[in-house]
């Protein structure tokens, strides 16, 4: 493991866009964080005294419409956005690349089927496939998580099939199969770490992904149900009050940019790093 | 192009059993929902006649889909409707909302990514790659409830949730329109816009460009001669994913900025689970994301003389 | 033959300014061209031979700079004259045609719109049909006689040898003084090439238009040339008359340059052929190209070969001829529908009897790993904690193996693309023999190497025969490396064996005519 990062330090340091990504990500991250370990007030605490109040001491970033600390509910749902989001990119990274490093390296029939049904998954946008996963699973954080990560397959699997299909035709492989490798270890030790890159720069705009898609289906009213928080959430009962409290809507509409460009900067550091 | 053409059709009735089997085979049974749990049985069964949930279920989906082939597909259980005649004055909504925004896309990324890369290493150039990436990080609902706050609250250039039906006053249609649309287009203009950039920039590092040079070219003869019809071929298919991208990100447009399209409709359909609404809309989603798909695809071959 | 100068180059100094620091790539380039003459810039890869003729074209990509010195032509020095000056020279006075016709060609444009556009832009009074009256008859001139039909193909619809004849076309036709032809042969096989340089040659006869060639081709630059410039390193080393520079050289290194062309002719010393390895008879072999029953496509047809403990064999032939698909056959990579392949013990497919080297040695090393890894994964086939003696065994052969290839130590740790070219094949030459094979089949070895590494290799390999009796396999379309270290040679065409025989009988005695001409295409002795 340590092997695979390796690499992170002395190549992929040196893009601008991978750092200043990175620190963006790392801020977001610690608000998340943070918020798991404390928040200055439970998250779903009504003040009844205080609603849609604006900055105080008491409350540092003031109160939603039912009086609920915006800091408290901020750090919770950003939690929850990038708690689902990380479980999506696994959930669809892991079937994904193991559909499609089979799907490449053997070729054959089992490919030809297999890639039919995932480009025509493909064409669906991911949104989309969420949405008709929803309504079969029914609504809930671990459902969309579920949802959202099945959703996510196809690409992983498109793009990593098509890595191991230009990479088995190289030479280093067929090299590998005339000293007796066996087909297994050539696919994790000797292709694997030739598309980390790729691997990770695709995870992070997975990633990237994935917490739009939660944040949507939040907002649609069919992700993270209340009281919880989250970021989508927040925005959709954010609505009714753009008049009276925009911050309502600012505050987690700005971690949610934040969150996403951080991200999507470190995934464009990695890709352009050849 | 008869075997894409086969190809699309049975992918499309791979599409239809699979949903059709799938909300068929999730538990709950909604003859039960619909008349509540008190209901006596033989209530029920009525109910379930009339909804068309008796019979074997091959048979049921034969049925369905020749209703849905005919433009009949189905009941819906909230509103014991026809599932076409709810869609009829929806449809024209969301197709108006993601034409308007399509159109945007292009008017506005195709000269944009053009000046774009012939800026390229500019200051310019850097800042609007900062931009580009600024932008593409705003999800649509949240560009959407920007603009409403901004031109809405603010400005007051129009009025939020004031939306005018197309059949009382088309221009004010039009014109509410105009900034859902503009909350869906610009995240994607910058996406395109970056795309297009690097596919020019990558054609004008081509050995042909070189080749253009020599024959005493000027710079901007290389670039609209040569580059440009190479660089816009492959950028086809992602128009296409964008048009396609488009038509389900308004279903989360709609719901800020009010507009009856169908996407509200299919979301209170799933909420609801009134499921011939929701079969009938993924369907035809379907059928229309093959249509661009194929459309873009004779597109490419027409324009590409290496396919 | 020749006559008054009509470019002069002085002092010309190239910088690239790709990386943080500006790196000189060319220093101090000096060049006259006499009207009528053909000029030869000769060098291996990185010599700056390429970037001084493109700076001559004003074609020099935006990272690379002239900084100093002049180009005069016409009384305009193209160096800091106006661009439209430049530009009206360009594709008009001075053509250029360069090495990889196919990427060098607009794919989305109709051969005869790129033929004519040279004159589109200088002539813009012409009419369309006199336009294509004349892009007709370059073509014909390039020796297109299908003219009417190359117009309105598109270039993916032409084989190599006739995209490069309508590059030549869209160049002469609008008869420049000066042609510059950067490596216009070498994504070609050897008898177009020698195809394509009797046309340059008929070109400067027939319009006396002056051509710089741009080549690492030492042969064909003595056949096509009057004068040559030898370059290295961004510097001129040598220059004179061809004939003066080809058998009286004065510098060092233009000697061992002509030193590296391996001479045809000496006699070989003959050696004992051991036990047969493998035998082919009469093979039929093909592949798969997908799932359905009639997508099998036979490549090999009625082969035979014999493979020898101890002896050299050279598989010759022009791309597509099948010699690859011959090697893979005897590594058993393709279905043999007929006939059959007969191997003694240990060489059956993935056998650890024999052992296959690629061409390009980059890629045929994994880029993700080090050269221990790699040379260590070969030795235990993957299962290095089954290998007998442990790690320190291990580390003994990995050592040996990187002693026998000529490597030191220190590049263990390194990662292919830390190696240079040379060194990258050494390695895949350690990987191949560590696991001591008795056949080795090496696939175009030497061809993405310098001539100088070519014969450091070339000695390798040979020396791996003398001491260790390595039986080998050498596919090369090159057939002065063949000549140079086989003992038998097979020329192949068409999936077939055209010829076969002992390497002094079939090069001084060639029984077909295929033969016949593939050797005088590649020694140039016309």
């Amino acid at each position: 493991m340590a092997k695979f990062f390796s690499p992170f330090s002395d190549r992929f340091g040196k893009s601008a866009m991978f750092r200043t990504g990175f620190v963006i990500s790392m801020a977001v991250l610690a608000l998340a964080l943070a918020g798991y370990v404390h928040t200055p007030f439970p998250p779903n605490a009504m003040d009844e005294g205080a609603k849609l109040a604006g900055i105080s001491a008491g409350h540092l970033l003031g109160t939603d419409h039912l009086g609920r600390d915006m800091l408290s509910r901020l750090m919770a749902g950003t939690g929850m956005t990038l708690a689902i989001a990380f479980g999506t990119v696994m959930t669809g990274m892991a079937a994904g690349a193991f559909i499609g490093a089979l799907c490449g390296y053997f070729g054959g029939i089992f490919d030809e089927v297999m890639m039919r049904v995932i480009d025509t998954l493909f064409a669906f946008p991911s949104i989309l496939l969420a949405l008709v996963f929803v309504s079969v699973f029914g609504s809930g954080r671990i459902h969309v998580m579920l949802a959202l990560g099945i959703a996510f397959i196809p690409s992983f699997a498109r793009t990593v099939r098509g890595e191991f299909l230009r990479e088995k035709n190289r030479d280093y492989c067929m090299s590998a199969r005339q000293h007796g490798i066996s087909h297994m270890r050539i696919i994790f030790f000797h292709i694997l770490p030739n598309i980390a890159d790729v691997l990770i720069s695709s995870a992070l705009i997975g990633f990237n992904n994935a917490v739009l898609a939660e944040a949507s289906l939040s907002f649609l009213g069919i992700g993270v149900q209340p009281p919880d928080s989250s970021l989508g959430r927040m925005l959709s009962e954010s609505q009714q009050y753009l008049f009276k409290a925009p911050q309502m809507a600012l505050l987690p509409g700005i971690v949610l940019v934040f969150s996403i460009l951080g991200f999507s900067l470190m995934g464009e550091g990695v890709r352009n790093n050849d | 192009m008869i075997k894409k053409l086969l190809a699309a059709a049975a992918t499309l009735a791979a599409v239809s059993v699979l949903v059709f089997f799938a909300f068929s085979l999730i538990p709950g049974d909604p003859a039960v929902k619909k008349l509540g749990t008190q209901a006596t049985p033989e209530a029920l069964e009525m109910m379930r006649e009339k909804l068309g949930l008796t019979g074997p279920l091959p048979l049921r989906y034969l049925k369905w889909v020749s209703g849905f082939i005919t433009g009949d597909p189905g009941v819906s259980y909230s509103y014991d409707m026809p599932v076409a005649e709810l869609l009829g004055d929806k449809l024209p909504v969301t197709m108006a909302l993601v034409f308007m925004a399509f159109v945007i896309l292009v008017v506005i990324s195709v000269p944009l990514s053009i000046l774009h890369a012939r800026n390229e290493g500019k200051r310019s150039d850097r800042v609007l790659l900062f931009i580009g990436q600024g932008i593409m990080a705003v999800p649509p609902f949240f560009m959407g409830i920007m603009l409403t706050w901004f031109f809405g609250i603010i400005l007051k250039v129009f009025v939020p949730g004031g939306y005018v039906s197309y059949k009382t006053d088309p221009a004010g249609f039009l014109a509410y329109m105009f900034f859902p649309a503009l909350a869906i287009a610009l995240p994607r203009i910058a996406m395109t816009v970056k795309l297009l950039r690097a596919q020019i920039l990558k054609e004008a590092r081509e050995d042909y460009v070189r080749t253009a040079y020599s024959r005493g070219n000027s710079t901007m003869a290389v670039l609209y001669r040569h580059v440009l019809k190479n660089a816009f071929i492959p950028a086809l298919t992602f128009l296409s994913m964008n048009l396609t991208d488009m038509v389900a990100g308004s279903v989360v447009i709609e719901q800020v900025f009010g507009i009856p399209g169908y996407g509200r409709f299919l979301l209170n359909a799933i909420l609801g689970r009134d499921y011939p609404v929701v079969e009938a809309i993924v369907m035809g989603l379907a059928a229309f994301i093959l249509l661009v798909n194929m459309t873009a695809d004779i597109l490419y071959r027409l324009l590409d003389p290496r396919i | 033959m020749t006559d008054a100068p009509i470019l002069s180059v002085k002092d010309l100094m190239i910088e690239f300014n790709d990386h943080t620091l500006p790196e000189t790539a060319v220093f101090d380039f000096d060049l006259t061209l006499n009207a009528g003459e053909i000029v030869g810039i000769v060098g291996e890869s990185g010599a700056g031979k390429s970037l001084s003729a493109l700076a001559i074209a004003g074609l020099l990509k935006r990272h690379s700079m002239a900084r100093n010195g002049s180009i005069l032509f016409e009384g305009n020095n193209l160096l800091n004259c106006d661009r439209e000056i430049l530009r009206g020279f360009q594709g008009d006075e001075i053509s250029v045609v360069f090495q990889e016709p196919l990427s060098s060609l607009n794919p989305a444009y109709r051969v005869g719109k790129q033929v004519e556009e040279s004159l589109r832009i200088h002539h813009p009074e012409m009419s369309a049909d006199e336009r294509k009256e004349r892009a007709l008859a370059a073509l014909e001139d390039a020796g297109l006689s299908d003219s009417g039909r190359v117009y309105n193909s598109y270039p993916h619809e032409l084989s190599g040898g006739m995209r490069q004849r309508v590059m030549i076309a869209a160049a002469m036709i609008s008869d420049p003084k000066i042609l510059i032809a950067d490596e216009p042969t070498t994504a070609l096989d050897v008898t177009v090439q020698a195809q394509i340089i009797e046309l340059f040659k008929k070109i400067n006869r027939e319009k006396r238009c002056a051509i710089l060639f741009i080549s690492h081709d030492l042969s064909l630059v003595k056949t096509l040339c009057h004068r040559v410039i030898v370059m290295k390193d961004g510097r001129i080393v040598e220059e004179g008359e061809t004939e003066e520079v080809f058998y009286n050289p004065r510098e060092d290194y233009t000697k061992q340059l002509i030193g590296a062309i391996p001479r045809i002719g000496e006699k070989k010393k003959s050696r004992e052929a051991g036990e047969t390895l493998i035998r082919m008879s009469r093979v039929d072999a093909g592949y798969r190209t997908g799932v359905s029953k009639n997508s099998f496509k036979t490549v090999l047809h009625d082969v035979s070969l014999e493979l020898k403990a101890g002896e050299i064999l050279g598989l010759a032939g022009e791309s597509g001829s099948g010699k690859s698909t011959a090697a893979r056959a005897i590594m058993g990579a393709l279905e043999v529908t007929s006939g059959e392949i007969l191997r003694a013990e240990g060489y059956e497919p993935y056998g650890n009897g024999m052992r296959m080297i690629f061409q390009d040695p980059y890629g045929s090393l994994n880029p993700a790993h080090t050269v221990e890894w790699i040379l260590t994964e070969a030795l235990t086939g993957g299962k290095r904690r089954k290998y007998p003696g442990g790690a320190s065994a291990i580390r003994e052969a990995v050592l040996n193996a990187l002693d026998q290839a000529e490597l030191s130590e220190e590049l263990l740790s390194r990662k292919p693309r830390e190696l240079s070219g040379g060194q990258r094949q050494r390695v895949a030459i350690a990987e191949a023999i560590i696991s001591r094979p008795g056949l080795i089949i090496a696939d175009e070895p030497v061809s993405a190497l310098d001539v100088t590494v070519q014969q450091q290799i070339i000695a390798l390999m040979e020396r791996l025969r003398d001491e260790k009796g390595i039986a080998m396999l050498l596919i090369s379309h090159d057939l002065r490396v063949i000549y140079r270290i086989c003992d038998r040679v097979a020329i192949m065409k068409g999936g077939r064996i055209v010829e076969e025989g002992s390497v002094d009988r079939v090069y001084s005695a060639p029984e077909q005519v295929y033969t016949k001409e593939l050797l005088a295409a590649a020694l140039m002795e016309t």
